[in-house]
């Protein structure tokens, strides 16, 4: 593994064994997170970009289970290991101390029994030899950087007292108690309001500079991957379709995805005469389209081809890849 | 031209449970006139008053005081006749459309509902007459005795709107018609909703805390903050010349999907959350957040919407004098 890499997946399959067959939720996907970036995964419903990361930490309840593939994460300099294989004790050692996870409802991500204070301290103590004392100053300080006024009086509040906004702030401190190397954020905002969600995204920016975390964020708003990532994986139907960083896909899209996602986002920059839209829905997982996976909806679809192999990702220009047949030849 | 709806000073007051005094207020005040054939945004955040606005003017709910007026008529007055037909006049789609179907009737039960009540129809080419509509909103002939767990989100919205503009309405509210589906699909019933508006001269109210899907559907747009408007004006107009310090938050709030103009611009920030509607702040409702509030002014008297350019008001202190 390169040295300034921190998280290497590769070929990650998962599927979940349903009544009504096998859902293939995640193929093949391969991505990497270097140390200090925001990588995002930005998708629709249902193309496995929250499976991924939930696979990656060992969060997949039966009936999914992770088939094959390697999530190699370093710990330090001389210590790699497998998220994979490792053994559970070990797991649970990462888990909330070198990896940390935001999730999308931050109502439900609280237990509603315990105050803020006690998630806080809970995780804090659960990693580190201190005393209940020390940990729960240590969350006032944390409350005070996540920016919620007056934390001496909100380490005592329940979640039901506190509002929406704060709740992820709370989320958000918890998961940074233990300076984590790498946050998984999971729509951290999607159930905020804007100007909320534009002082959140400020936040995870800034902790993320402050402790040179990496971020992996998933999102199915393209507004906020421009804003924060460094770098973008579009899934489509389980599977990385393209990749780059975060300029060279907003001005250069090359996948027929990419592109009909971007156009079909209002900008209110722009006077917009007629949003372009995708036909047709995203596809069942239990039996993908053939080839591609894209091609029963892609405007450039080459009968024979697109429908008969799937095309691999390849690299246009430097760190761009793309799997489309239209950049790579058969 | 006559306007086709008009609100006069309308307010909802909600009950406080246990208390006898408090109350929510939901809409606090507002006046508007809606154009035949054009649509108007009402932008918001969570506990702005958009959706209760919204209720009100379809008389789903009963204001607390204030009149509206559908062409011409106080629909807080109507009964009976008048009240069925003004009900033809103005529907609704709401937000979800996983609850606002019926999961125990049919497709076509769900659409032969308005139907039958305002007798359009006779039931031997009832069949026909829905598959051309169904075909219309991109639906077809199979979806048509399916019931609404077997349809897509998008597809559930689809029939969603079909039903409310199966009679032919002149006035449509859209309660965040599109907030709970994806883009692509999202892109998809915008573009439906424009067209049906051109074909049927339906005037729309368009409800959304999405700023970018209210700017491209929308003629005009109004700024919602606590049940009360702080700015209302042409769509283009107000996003080149936000004029209201909440407005201007808003906007600069908006992530825009384009990584070098969205790092590259100036944005007014503004710090916590809405407040509570049952404890609104005295004087200007904004006065805790705003980053411009002069003391002594502000935080005592309320600011009124004052036109400050053709067709652009706003309801701030710095824009009008005492």
């Amino acid at each position: 593994m390169k040295l300034d890499k921190l998280l290497e997946v590769r070929n990650l399959d998962v599927r979940f064994y349903t009544y009504a067959g096998v859902v293939q939720a995640v193929s093949n996907v391969s991505f990497d997170v270097y140390e200090g970036e925001i990588i995002a995964l930005v998708g629709e419903t249902g193309c496995g970009k929250t499976v991924t990361t939930r696979a990656i930490t060992r969060l997949i309840d039966p009936p999914g289970r992770v088939v094959s593939g390697s999530a190699l994460f370093k710990r330090n300099e001389k210590d790699v290991v497998d998220l994979l294989k490792i053994s559970d004790d070990e797991l649970r050692n990462i888990r909330g101390n070198e990896i940390a996870y935001v999730f999308q409802d931050p109502s439900s991500a609280l237990n509603p029994l315990y105050t803020a204070g006690h998630h806080i301290v809970e995780t804090i103590t659960s990693h580190r030899n201190v005393s209940k004392k020390a940990a729960s100053s240590e969350a006032i300080r944390l409350l005070r950087e996540v920016l919620i006024p007056h934390p001496e009086a909100r380490i005592k509040n329940y979640p039901h007292e506190l509002s929406g906004g704060m709740r992820q702030r709370v989320v958000i401190a918890t998961a940074i108690a233990n300076h984590p190397k790498l946050l998984i954020a999971d729509e951290p905002t999607t159930n905020l309001d804007v100007t909320v969600q534009a002082q959140i995204l400020d936040l995870i920016k800034e902790l993320q500079k402050k402790y040179g975390m990496s971020v992996i964020l998933i999102t199915h708003n393209l507004g906020v991957v421009a804003e924060v990532a460094d770098r973008v994986y579009i899934m489509y139907a389980g599977k990385v379709v393209e990749y780059s960083d975060v300029y060279t896909i907003y001005e250069k899209p090359l996948h027929p995805y990419t592109k009909s996602l971007l156009n079909a986002v209002p900008n209110v920059l722009k006077k917009i005469e007629r949003l372009e839209y995708i036909p047709g829905t995203v596809p069942n997982l239990i039996n993908p389209p053939s080839g591609c996976r894209f091609h029963p909806r892609c405007p450039f679809f080459m009968k024979g081809l697109c429908d008969v192999k799937e095309p691999k990702l390849v690299e246009v220009e430097k760190g761009h890849y793309v799997a489309c047949w239209l950049h790579s030849k058969g | 031209m006559e306007p086709i709806l008009k609100t006069i000073n309308l307010r909802k007051y909600f009950p406080v449970r246990g208390s006898l005094f408090k109350k929510v207020k939901a809409v606090d005040g507002v006046s508007f006139e809606l154009k035949r054939g054009e649509t108007f945004g009402v932008v918001g955040e969570t506990g702005s008053g958009k959706s209760t606005l919204g209720r009100v003017v379809l008389k789903l709910l009963e204001p607390t005081s204030g009149k509206v007026f559908f062409e011409d008529k106080d629909i807080t007055k109507v009964k009976g006749k008048e009240l069925k037909d003004f009900r033809k006049n103005a529907q609704m789609v709401f937000q979800d459309p996983h609850t606002s179907l019926n999961p125990r009737l049919t497709i076509a039960e769900t659409l032969m509902e308005p139907l039958r009540e305002y007798r359009q129809l006779l039931m031997e080419d009832s069949e026909k007459f829905l598959i051309e509509q169904l075909e219309m909103v991109g639906l077809g002939k199979q979806h048509l005795y399916r019931y609404p767990h077997e349809l897509s989100g998008g597809q559930k919205q689809r029939v969603a709107i079909l039903r409310a503009i199966i009679l032919k309405p002149k006035f449509i509210v859209l309660d965040e018609p599109t907030s709970a589906l994806d883009v692509s699909v999202q892109a998809q019933i915008l573009n439906m909703l424009r067209d049906i508006q051109k074909a049927l001269n339906a005037t729309y109210m368009f409800i959304s805390h999405d700023l970018s899907v209210v700017k491209y559907m929308s003629n005009r747009i109004a700024v919602m903050y606590l049940g009360k408007f702080v700015e209302i004006g042409d769509s283009e107009e107000i996003f080149e010349k936000p004029l209201h310090p909440y407005t201007q938050a808003l906007f600069s709030a908006i992530p825009i999907p384009d990584p070098k103009a969205t790092r590259a611009r100036k944005r007014l920030k503004i710090s916590g959350e809405p407040p509570s509607p049952i404890n609104i702040p005295p004087g200007c409702r904004f006065h805790p957040r705003c980053p411009f509030f002069m003391k002594g002014l502000c935080d005592v008297e309320e600011p009124k919407l004052v036109e400050v350019e053709k067709g652009h008001y706003v309801a701030c202190w710095l824009h009008s004098k005492k």
